[in-house]
């Protein structure tokens, strides 16, 4: 830091020489902070597993609100099954299976996609996402196309794998964020906050996905199963997770840059 | 019988992701806790190695002056070194701005190539020929060298174990577009903790073929670079270490270079780089297995080192396979697997390294505003699945057809001197 800018450069003096990138690093954290961090890891699974019926139903109960502004009311089951020895609610709305005209004009937009993307200028990796979707959706055109009585699901399996796959996700967000957030050097209240925000957004962000998708096979049938799925599932949870990281790891950064009570050199 | 094929993959990309996870997982943690091992900057040689600086170019008429510059300015003993731009088949301007440097400079020694095949290893086979260091250091047309690089370089080669050395490559334009802040976070996770972790813990770090340097004698016994490979900097790092010699990682040595502006650029380096170190993987898995100067850990990160291009293909069929498992009515299976198979493969958001490991890269080199495009890499990730699938295939086609294979330049970017 220069103390008098009339000094030509030689003789600017730093008040304080910071540890260059190249070896910079930061201390072990102690076995102290370790405990309380997996006993909060722990005590929250435990929680999870205990409220995951209440959770759950709170999903559904509001999926099924929302639904109703489209499907009637009575059209939306709530049934109740079992996971991992809980029980869980999941929806079941009448499932609607694609007409062959809508499977050809399905086929023949999807193979427009695919011959269109590469001719335009639309960006890489847009155009890749794109296609990789394409695809997908092209399988699941061609199968209604050729063996549509071969559909092996009911609306019922979806929903409950829907259900089922986001309640493992919900256990492993704490670990996820376990193994991320735990080297970081901040205070455990604030890497306790971000888990439990994320655990609270992945909830309210469920009632809108699940909504939409039971809405989606519903009005617009079986056709868009699979594309919902793989393109539109766990992936956007974790685009969430790597975004709220990323967010506090900048502000963390922003804060430590200049303390040098938290940089180490070497060892 | 098919599902059962097809269930035990998904069971085996959900392994493999699972190992890499772990891999990078102890990368992040030796780079943000364990104790650094030091380059030799400390070491001060009075006796400073004759140096031959290698800089192959073609058609790099945007940049060739700006490193001329550089390393003219470079504060190495200027006669103790030699600067050999190669001006390969180049039909702009590169070769008269060579000419005018070596009228201005007389340790600039330019070799135009204008007769047989182009190629960065042919270039630096023929250029090897005229050299007269011992030690070759190698930098690529578009990087921007600090005046110390030359002698940073240079000291490692007195550890006799040392056969070659490479230091940190930073990119200059990133503040040009996305892209670019993309691939900034992305060098950041592959030197600042990747590399450097490597070199901590004693598994194998790479010469990139770039701000690096090797023994040319080492290079002879290998018989030079072979130009049916195009990343002759991973071959090269291989041989040297089946044959008992090591990488020297410096950290502290850091080269600036222009990264790709455009998507179209990057699809093309990528897709050259996965073919490239595929072959070598294709060569070198089981000399890596077999070789007695390799430790066990070593020997295990070279493997995973060597296939690290090879994940993207596996993944993408892992992902062709879980959408028949779908159709076949097996969506318990995916329901047990996906989920961890996502979290897993979702944590190899950049080039194949995992978010956090770009995170505590670019909160260790203290970037800000920049970590916050971390959920962005999603798209790089796709991106890089698709190329770098496409490149593993270009490989084994390659070892199938035995087709030669052709060196293609990246493009330059360059608007004015930096």
């Amino acid at each position: 830091m220069a103390k008098k800018h009339s000094q030509s450069p030689d003789e600017m003096l730093k008040e304080i020489v910071y540890y260059h990138r190249s070896y910079r690093k930061i201390p072990v954290p102690a076995k102290r902070h370790l405990i309380p961090f997996l006993f909060f890891i722990v005590i929250l699974e435990i929680l999870l597993y205990h409220f995951l019926p209440d959770l759950n139903y709170l999903v559904n109960r509001y999926a099924r609100e929302i639904l109703a502004r489209s499907i009637p009311f009575e059209g939306v089951d709530l049934i109740w099954t079992e996971f991992l020895w809980r029980p869980i609610a999941v929806l079941n709305v009448p499932g609607t299976y694609p007409t062959r005209w809508v499977t050809m004009i399905n086929l023949f937009v999807v193979l427009l996609i695919l011959f269109i993307i590469p001719q335009t200028r639309t960006p890489k990796p847009i155009a890749v996402a794109l296609m990789l979707m394409s695809l997908v959706h092209l399988v699941s055109a061609l199968f209604f196309l050729i063996v549509p009585d071969r559909f092996p699901y009911r609306v019922i399996d979806f929903s409950t794998t829907y259900v089922v796959m986001v309640t493992v996700f919900w256990f492993l967000i704490p670990v996820v964020y376990g193994f991320t957030l735990y080297p970081l050097p901040s205070s455990l209240f604030s890497k306790v906050g971000i888990i439990l925000f994320s655990i609270a957004f992945s909830l309210a962000f469920n009632i809108f996905r699940y909504s939409m998708f039971l809405y989606v096979i519903n009005v617009h049938s079986f056709i868009f199963m699979a594309i919902l799925f793989f393109c539109f599932g766990i992936l956007l949870d974790m685009i969430f997770i790597v975004g709220f990281y990323s967010f506090y790891l900048s502000i963390l950064s922003e804060k430590l840059r200049d303390n040098m009570g938290v940089w180490q050199w070497l060892y | 019988m098919v599902v059962l094929i097809l269930k035990i993959y998904i069971v085996f990309v959900a392994f493999v992701m699972v190992i890499y996870f772990t891999r990078h997982f102890i990368f992040s943690l030796n780079r943000i806790y364990g104790e650094q091992r030091f380059y030799y900057q400390d070491i001060f040689d009075s006796n400073l190695p004759f140096l031959s600086v290698l800089i192959p170019m073609h058609n790099e008429e945007k940049v060739a002056a700006h490193i001329l510059d550089a390393l003219a300015d470079a504060d190495y003993p200027k006669d103790r070194f030699e600067l050999i731009p190669i001006n390969d088949h180049s039909d702009d301007q590169t070769g008269n701005i060579l000419d005018e440097y070596a009228a201005r400079y007389p340790f600039v020694k330019p070799l135009h190539r204008k007769t047989g095949d182009r190629g960065k290893q042919l270039a630096l086979n023929d250029a090897i020929r005229v050299t007269t260091g011992e030690i070759l250091l190698v930098f690529d047309a578009d990087y921007l060298p600090p005046r110390g690089v030359l002698r940073d370089l240079a000291v490692c080669f007195n550890d006799p174990e040392v056969g070659a050395a490479m230091g940190r490559v930073v990119p200059v334009n990133t503040s040009r577009n996305l892209l670019t802040r993309i691939l900034d976070l992305e060098r950041s996770g592959g030197y600042q903790v990747d590399q450097q972790a490597r070199h901590n813990l004693l598994l194998i770090a790479q010469y990139g073929g770039t701000v690096g340097g090797f023994r040319k004698t080492l290079l002879h016994a290998c018989g030079g670079f072979d130009p049916r490979v195009i990343t002759e900097d991973t071959e090269l790092t291989f041989k040297l270490y089946v044959n008992g010699w090591k990488v020297a990682y410096a950290n502290r040595v850091e080269c600036y270079e222009e990264v790709p502006e455009t998507w179209v650029t990057r699809a093309r380096q990528i897709r050259r780089w996965a073919r490239g170190h595929t072959q070598v993987m294709f060569r070198y898995f089981i000399p890596v297995l077999r070789s007695p100067f390799l430790t066990l850990r070593e020997k295990m990160d070279g493997v995973l080192l060597l296939s690290v291009y090879t994940v993207p293909a596996i993944l993408f069929l892992g992902i062709a396979d879980s959408v028949a498992l779908f159709f076949l009515g097996e969506i318990n299976l995916l329901t047990g697997v996906l989920p961890i198979l996502l979290t897993v493969t979702c944590n190899t958001f950049g080039n194949f390294a995992p978010f956090y490991q770009i995170g505590i890269a670019s909160f260790l080199d203290g970037s800000q505003e920049r970590i916050r495009l971390l959920p962005f890499l999603i798209f790089n990730f796709l991106f890089s699945l698709w190329y770098t699938t496409q490149g593993f295939f270009d490989a084994v086609f390659d070892v199938i057809s035995a087709r030669q294979v052709k060196w293609h330049k990246t493009k330059r970017f360059r608007r004015s001197t930096t």
